[in-house]
């Protein structure tokens, strides 16, 4: 396993080189230049203007350049729309609101996806199931710019319960804490119950889990709970990864609960709870799994039209506008940021893949 | 509870799947009981309805689609009267059960160990310790070598033989009165059917537990059950001792099976197969539903569904049938196709 995750770090660089050869030469190709503006500038700024950015010389030269930056000073260069500001500080300063928002979309997306879609599963056919199915479906198929500024209509203009927009996160620990606080006490009283003889090290792993989860969803909890202008950005991230996860999960269980070996597990006499949490869940999940690595990525760093309708100073926004103006140097910066991330969750999905599923072996 | 009543008794069970197309009746009124210790076979060709019987008793089948009726009686108690609660102590220590494919019916994702221990730390209490112990003396008594390393392992790494053993140990751990077999040895490789089944018939034999083996093979049937049921669409049509079955069929039926299965003591050119094929469950024929295959078949077969009767000799073992006619006597016709080779 070490190995397979060595190698694969180790193979990054080249599909970020041939992410960044694909990405120069695509806004090489598209037309305007960061200077088309709507003032008429004079021929001679214009040729000092690229001079200065060292768009005078030919593209190869050009992409040379910025690759020799970039592998020996870890340099992305100058923006072109804002003069004073490097590549590096607009992303150092943007990855911050966008991460955190990111995190709690996904947290989110995951917990409320994972039980919605169990749930509908177990119960097959059920009210829960046909509602859960029918709001998933319409989170998943409504975009981004209509649920957003329907939100603020509805909780921020007409309720006045929310603020419209604007980025003011707060934060504190002491919950997730005295969450970590029960699960010690809830083990060590396990523990004892059970006398040494009792112990396994795949229960406490089981417990670790569930632990860690509820620690992340408090985190989550508490930090919408203090920062408010965090609550309708987040929700409106999180709806489609949330209606997403909550049909591969249910799909998902559905197919297990229908293995024999499932069949074996309620044969056994174990109660509906242990069949589902023990014997169909590892199975079930796989697919949400798989859909993870490129969604985390995608909520991380893709949450462009959020961040403008709430105004939240992230890079997602800073992406469109990059575009948007030909900043070629901001795009090219936050295209490998997005890559390197894609690829890492991709990895970390193979890796848990691995931890989740016996039969897949990494040589 | 009697103590001297059957383990298990049913009466009447009928289990009817609730499709857009009208019921499928894949049960349609058995009878049949297991005394403690006592070895039955059931034997049918596939959709005569024996698993769905079995699967029923355990109220393994999702419900609906699966709509039961009459009884099954486990003690005098009947399993469909019971809460959630009961049915979970009853399966897996009362009653265990071992399916057709070993490939499919251990969970991949989880090591053997524990799927062997979760069923005695929750039937018989046991702490992880013992439990494990407990997992370990019985994969050693079915035959897998160095048992405590294997527990450690996942069923990908056993082969198909071994996994079914793993399912002979799980289904014997909780030391139950019952263990169904669904075709054991139907997805194994011949070579080692036989050593699974004499693995079977030794370990129940030990135990003093009883068994109720499924399958469509009558030789295995003939080596290793007291009794034998023979199922046709959905019922009993012939039950017995296995040697009065086997000397004596007297349900036309049970007597095409026979034909139909190669012999070492006799010379045969060629296996006479049963002719036709099972009827379609959701258009039985009318009156008795192997009538269209069978070379005895008369008007009134047509008329009404024979019920079973005894025709063993007065004060010797019972020897039930369903048919209508007695084929001691009458002749039988001429199959109407193939009848001249």
């Amino acid at each position: 396993m070490g190995r397979y995750v060595l190698r694969r770090l180790l193979w990054t660089p080249l599909v970020l080189l041939v992410l960044v050869t694909l990405t120069f030469a695509l806004i090489k190709a598209a037309p305007g230049n960061p200077f088309a503006m709507d003032r008429v500038v004079s021929e001679e700024i214009r040729a000092q203007l690229e001079a200065r950015y060292g768009l005078d010389k030919p593209a190869i030269v050009q992409f040379g350049q910025y690759l020799g930056r970039v592998v020996t000073d870890f340099d992305f260069g100058p923006s072109m729309k804002f003069k004073d500001r490097t590549v590096n500080d607009i992303i150092a300063n943007g990855i911050g609101p966008t991460m955190l928002l990111g995190a709690c979309a996904v947290i989110l997306a995951v917990a409320i996806g994972l039980t919605a879609g169990t749930i509908g599963a177990v119960r097959q056919n059920s009210v829960f199931d046909h509602a859960s199915m029918s709001a998933a479906t319409f989170g998943m198929s409504v975009p981004n710019f209509v649920t957003g500024p329907v939100l603020v209509l509805v909780f921020a203009l007409s309720w006045k319960a929310l603020p419209v927009s604007g980025f003011d996160p707060s934060f504190s620990l002491l919950p997730a804490l005295g969450i970590a606080a029960l699960h010690v006490a809830w083990r060590v009283t396990e523990r004892i119950r059970v006398g040494p003889a009792g112990f396994s090290w795949g229960r406490e792993f089981a417990c670790l889990w569930l632990g860690l989860l509820l620690a992340a969803v408090t985190s989550v909890v508490t930090l919408l709970a203090r920062s408010p202008t965090l609550i309708l950005p987040a929700v409106t991230l999180a709806l489609p990864f949330a209606s997403r996860i909550a049909r591969l999960m249910r799909a998902g269980m559905l197919e297990v609960i229908g293995q024999d070996y499932v069949r074996t597990a309620r044969a056994k006499g174990l109660s509906e709870t242990t069949v589902v949490v023990r014997h169909a869940l590892k199975g079930g999940i796989l697919p949400v799994v798989s859909y993870l690595g490129p969604a985390i990525t995608g909520v991380l760093t893709g949450s462009l039209v959020v961040e403008k309708i709430f105004a939240i100073p992230g890079i997602g926004r800073e992406f469109v506008e990059a575009a948007l103006s030909r900043d070629y140097m901001l795009v090219l910066g936050i295209v490998v940021l997005d890559g390197l991330l894609l690829v890492l969750f991709n990895l970390a999905v193979d890796v848990v893949y691995g931890f989740l599923d016996p039969r897949i072996r990494y040589e | 509870m009697s103590s001297n009543g059957p383990l298990l008794d049913l009466r009447g069970l009928r289990t009817h799947f609730r499709t857009d197309r009208g019921p499928v009746r894949s049960v349609d009124g058995v009878d049949l009981s297991v005394a403690p210790g006592e070895s039955v076979g059931v034997v049918g060709e596939s959709g005569s309805g024996k698993s769905v019987t079995m699967l029923s008793v355990m109220r393994l089948l999702p419900s609906p689609p699966a709509m039961h009726q009459g009884q099954a009686l486990w003690k005098g108690e009947d399993v469909f009267g019971w809460g959630a609660r009961r049915l979970r102590s009853f399966r897996g220590r009362e009653v265990a059960m071992i399916f057709q494919d070993p490939m499919t019916s251990l969970n991949p994702y989880l090591k053997i160990g524990v799927q062997l221990t979760e069923a005695v730390q929750l039937h018989l209490g046991l702490d992880h310790a013992k439990a494990r112990d407990r997992a370990a003396e019985m994969l050693r008594r079915v035959g897998i070598p160095v048992p405590e390393s294997r527990l450690d392992d996942y069923p990908h790494q056993y082969s198909g033989g071994m996994r079914q053993r793993v399912m002979i140990a799980m289904a014997l751990s909780c030391e139950p009165q019952l263990l169904i077999a669904d075709e054991p040895t139907t997805a194994l490789d011949v070579t080692i059917q036989a050593q699974i089944l004499e693995l079977i018939d030794a370990q129940r034999r030990a135990s003093g537990t009883g068994l109720v083996l499924i399958t469509h093979s009558l030789g295995v049937v003939a080596g290793m059950c007291d009794r034998v049921v023979v199922m046709y669409a959905g019922r009993v049509v012939e039950e017995g001792r296995t040697e009065d079955l086997f000397g004596d069929p007297r349900m036309p039926y049970t007597v095409g099976l026979l034909r139909s299965v190669p012999r070492l003591d006799v010379v045969t050119e060629r296996l006479v197969p049963v002719p036709g094929t099972p009827p379609d469950p959701q258009r039985l024929p009318s009156g008795c539903p192997f009538r269209v295959r069978c070379p005895w078949a008369e008007a009134r077969c047509a008329e009404t569904r024979p019920e079973l009767r005894d025709v063993a000799a007065p004060g010797a073992a019972p020897h039930r049938i369903a048919c209508h006619v007695d084929i001691t006597k009458a002749a039988p016709r001429e199959p109407a196709s193939g009848g001249a080779a």
